[in-house]
């Protein structure tokens, strides 16, 4: 293996310091570009870490009622026969909705938690305090808070039942801001409360959620509910693993698309690169031939300036990123992936690190340059030095 | 032998790469990243509603198990919701 050319390299350090605005321009670019790339990649990454972390812990099969193709409640008792079925271990009947806060224009999601139900408890661990629920108030995110807040609703808020009466429930708490991710525009009250201002009637659910204790057989049981109750849309962990899949590849879809447009510029950048050398460039080419330097020497002194470039591109793009994304939770850009409603939580990511995103980005602008550097070089260096001067 | 503009080069890349992997390492060093990630399951579990709260005018990612569910409203005119997201779940007795 042939070592550093130092001379070579001294050479190339003097050439791209000759072009200084050429070569700053072009690191500019190079750099947003990757900074670009980069950053979506680490947002997807992160949000998938954290989507697929808490996946596990959802119930294997939930089961919907549907009336012509819309989802409406549930029947709680349709849970005993679906106890029934081989392998389930238990069924509950949940109680969740949205409520549109007209005044806000946002929508709040509102579940119904049960006392006797074994994850309750848990519940005092993920919030700020140490009140417990009862059949009068609520636990809201923190997203809700601020609503609520500016709206002048700091101790409680009236929700307005569909009879149009109104149901005023005290605010207890809000969760802990790192679920916020999670609980941002959520309120967790007891089941009965829930069903008061939903107006639901008793022995109805919003859905039933079924937990099965062989993690092979979820998809046979999950046929066997269809069976049992024709009308049910059931969703296992599987789908919703795989409707994850689909947001993000269209989310991260659309960001490529406005990646597209970068790239293209970029590319018309190298087009012009490649389509041919400057006079003064060729001029050089030549001179250098005419003294002595071999095509393998021309060749290697334009590989070092483009590696320089490309690399120092590279690396600063990625360390903007991970600052961009992870210190400074990726203002603007965070946009694509939220909402425009006015329940926006704070971006707090978990640092993931994946080294296949750093090829990606690493393949999509650094050999491309460098070739694109090379191979007009390689064109004019191939020539006499007389022609190439001339 | 090094020469000048080579070094200072060297040494330029070299800060580079020491502020690249110092701050892997710091972002990799979250003491809390354990203890988020138990509260996060911790609600998920509750709740068990899993989806993100990071999304309001997408119908198919708040909640995902109504995957699909909401398409029928996209062409719906009588819905008076500010965006495709916040499609109507019917709760017996209001569309009657």
């Amino acid at each position: 293996m042939s070592k550093i050319n130092f001379y070579l390299l001294e050479y190339a350090l003097g050439a791209l310091k000759r072009e200084k605005y050429k070569s700053l321009f072009i690191v500019i670019v190079l750099t947003t570009l990757s900074m670009l790339l980069s950053s979506v990649f680490f947002i997807t990454n992160s949000l998938k870490y954290e989507l697929n972390t808490t996946l596990d812990t959802l119930p294997q099969i939930v089961v919907q009622n549907t009336e012509a193709g819309r989802v409406v409640n549930i029947n709680a008792s349709y849970g005993e026969k679906i106890l029934e079925l081989q392998g389930v271990e238990n069924v509950i009947p949940r109680v969740w909705g949205y409520y549109k806060f007209d005044r806000a224009g946002v929508y709040f999601t509102l579940v119904g938690v049960d006392e006797f139900e074994e994850n309750y408890t848990k519940l005092l661990e993920s919030i700020n305090q140490s009140q417990k629920l009862d059949s009068s108030n609520m636990i809201v995110g923190e997203g809700v808070k601020k609503i609520l807040d500016q709206n002048y609703y700091k101790e409680y808020f009236n929700f307005i039942q569909p009879d149009g009466s109104i149901k005023k429930v005290d605010i207890a708490g809000t969760f802990n801001s790192a679920t916020n991710l999670e609980s941002n525009d959520m309120i967790v009250m007891q089941k009965e409360l829930l069903r008061e201002i939903f107006g639901m009637q008793e022995g109805m659910a919003t859905d039933l959620v079924v937990k099965v204790n062989n993690l092979d057989e979820v998809s046979t049981i999950a046929a066997k509910i269809k069976l049992l109750l024709p009308n049910a849309k059931v969703t296992t962990h599987d789908d919703i693993k795989l409707s994850y899949e689909h947001l993000f590849n269209y989310k991260s879809g659309l960001f490529l698309a406005l990646f597209v447009i970068a790239i293209f510029t970029f590319f018309i950048i190298i087009y012009d690169k490649m389509s041919g050398l400057s006079s003064e460039s060729k001029r050089e080419i030549g001179i250098l031939k005419a003294i002595g330097w071999k095509i393998d020497d021309i060749l290697k002194e334009k590989f070092y300036e483009a590696m320089i470039i490309a690399l120092f591109s590279y690396f600063l793009g990625v360390v903007l990123a991970l600052f961009y994304v992870y210190i400074f939770n990726a203002p603007l850009l965070s946009s694509i992936f939220f909402g425009y409603s006015d329940l926006k939580p704070a971006l707090d990511l978990v640092f993931v690190f994946d080294f296949q995103t750093l090829f990606l980005v690493f393949f999509l602008s650094v050999p491309i340059y460098v070739a694109a550097t090379i191979i007009p070089a390689w064109r004019v260096s191939v020539l006499d030095a007389d022609e190439v001067m001339r | 032998m090094m020469l000048r503009k080579t070094q200072r080069t060297f040494f330029f890349f070299s800060l580079l790469l020491f502020v690249f992997f110092g701050e892997l390492l710091y972002l990799k060093s979250d003491i809390d990243l354990e203890k988020r990630l138990a509260l996060k399951k911790d609600f998920v579990t509750l709740s068990s509603l899993p989806d993100l709260a990071i999304n309001n005018e997408d119908r198919y990612l708040r909640h995902r198990s109504l995957y699909g569910i909401g398409e029928i409203y996209s062409i719906d005119g009588v819905l008076r919701e500010y965006n495709k997201g916040s499609f109507v779940v019917n709760r017996g007795g209001m569309d009657e």
